[in-house]
């Protein structure tokens, strides 16, 4: 189960960026339908799977596939016409194209999320560009702090009876600006908590929790050699203004391999373990 | 109440929006020009195009005539108060062409703006290239949608590799 986060932090930000970086810029339906099952796999054999999430993203593959047709008439085949502009049949799978791209990249940053969270990002990028990383990490966690912050703030305003139910937006107002000068106080609070700490300073020391290996090495040029392949051995897909035809090319193949390499990583941690349980 | 109201907004421009879909076979039945006596020549071509080809989009090569030409002098008949842009649109739904405009009131030029005609658009072969269009061989100092109508017009609507080119051209 954990195996995948066991890898070297640096591997695995290769991997994340070679997966990510293919799926948003070669836009090839084949590759986003590839990606989409095998993150959606990955999630979950993670146990990172939530209904909530599901609703957004269904939300979010209907306004796009209905909005897009609507600004853009290319393509040649008309399904119907919509106040005498033409409703195409290309714009509407480049729609649905279009958001399925994005529902995967949501899915894979979760992942990202998942196995390079905690410390690993500052772990990285600690040496090479401190202030950079600490402003980062810091912003990644100013929404869910302001959200957590807000619904506590809220909680004890209405305990105390300061909470109007008839005037609602000077009562939100009053629940904002208590937040606000809280968020401004804990950035000054984790500046100086930091300084104290002496991060940023030349001489101090860093914690290594891991050292990169044999596996690690191999999973990087793994990784690297079936990005290449994919980049090299791309098939240019259009949806303007007739589709191109889709034929079996090897970068579809290595694709694969690169996109299920975490879910066999996963997958052979677990066997292992069910094994090892039988046999005690 | 007020969620009452809301709702009735809605359903109200629901409804209003419901009206403007035509199947494919309506559209095409739909006849918009009457006859009248004063005609205009209106021709739509790409020859700047295959002098060019190289740069055109791999994707769009198919979709480009043989000889250049979407529509060769078609003889259309012009009602009054009649614009380049709405003579254009006519006759490109007559003859079943594929036509992408911005109207005057979504350009922010408040003149309209032809982004493609049958699905050759824009960009599409090279970075400057485009619709423009000539009355009577000369390039009009209006837009499209400025320019009315006259009996025996000769309008061409041209698509254009290079836009500077043409301006140099004209400097001269």
């Amino acid at each position: 189960m954990r195996d995948l986060e066991k890898f070297h932090p640096a591997a695995l930000g290769v991997y994340f960026v070679c997966v990510l970086g293919i799926l948003m810029f070669l836009n090839n339906p084949v590759i986003i339908v590839i990606s989409l099952f095998s993150g959606a796999f990955l999630v979950l054999l993670l146990k990172k799977f939530e209904l909530k999430s599901l609703v957004f993203l269904t939300s979010l593959l209907l306004l796009i596939c209905i909005s897009n047709p609507l600004v853009s008439h290319k393509g040649a085949t008309p399904l119907f016409y919509f106040n005498s502009s033409p409703i195409t049949l290309q714009s509407v799978v480049y729609g649905l194209f279009f958001a399925l791209m994005l529902i995967a990249v949501i899915i894979w940053c979760k992942i990202l999320n998942f196995v390079l969270g905690g410390d690993s990002f500052i772990y990285l990028f600690s040496k090479p560009l401190p202030k950079t990383a600490l402003i980062l990490k810091l912003s990644l966690r100013f929404i869910p702090l302001f959200k957590q912050q807000y619904h506590k703030t809220k909680n004890s305003v209405k305990v105390l009876g300061l909470y109007n139910g008839n005037k609602k937006i000077k009562s939100e107002i009053r629940v904002i600006n208590a937040v606000i000068a809280f968020m401004v106080e804990n950035s000054i609070e984790t500046a100086r908590a930091m300084n104290a700490r002496s991060y940023n300073n030349k001489y101090r020391s860093r914690y290594r929790f891991k050292k990169f290996g044999v596996y690690d090495f191999c999973f990087l040029v793994l990784t690297l050699i079936l990005a290449t392949l994919t980049v090299v051995f791309k098939q240019k897909f259009y949806f303007y203004p007739n589709f191109s035809e889709v034929s079996f090319s090897l970068g579809y193949l290595t694709f694969f391999v690169l996109a299920f390499m975490p879910i066999f990583i996963v997958l052979k941690g677990e066997l292992k373990w069910k094994f090892l349980i039988s046999k005690i | 109440m007020k969620r009452t109201i809301i709702l009735v907004f809605i359903l109200i421009f629901s409804l209003s929006s419901c009206t403007g879909f035509e199947s494919v076979e309506e559209y095409n039945k739909r006849n918009t020009t009457k006859k009248s006596n004063i005609t205009a020549t209106v021709s739509i071509d790409c020859k700047d195009v295959l002098k060019n080809i190289k740069t055109l989009d791999k994707a769009v090569k198919k979709i480009i005539p043989k000889n250049a030409y979407f529509l060769k002098n078609y003889k259309a008949s012009v009602e009054k108060g009649d614009t380049a842009y709405s003579l254009i649109l006519k006759v490109a739904k007559n003859n079943n062409i594929q036509i992408d405009c911005l109207s005057p009131q979504e350009s922010s030029y408040n003149t309209a703006y032809v982004k493609g005609i049958g699905n050759l658009y824009e960009k599409d072969c090279g970075k400057n290239s485009g619709w423009i269009f000539y009355v009577n061989g000369v390039s009009s100092q209006v837009g499209c949608s400025d320019y009315y109508v006259k009996d025996k017009d000769v309008i061409e609507f041209t698509y254009i590799c290079d836009i500077n080119k043409i301006y140099q051209k004209e400097e001269k």
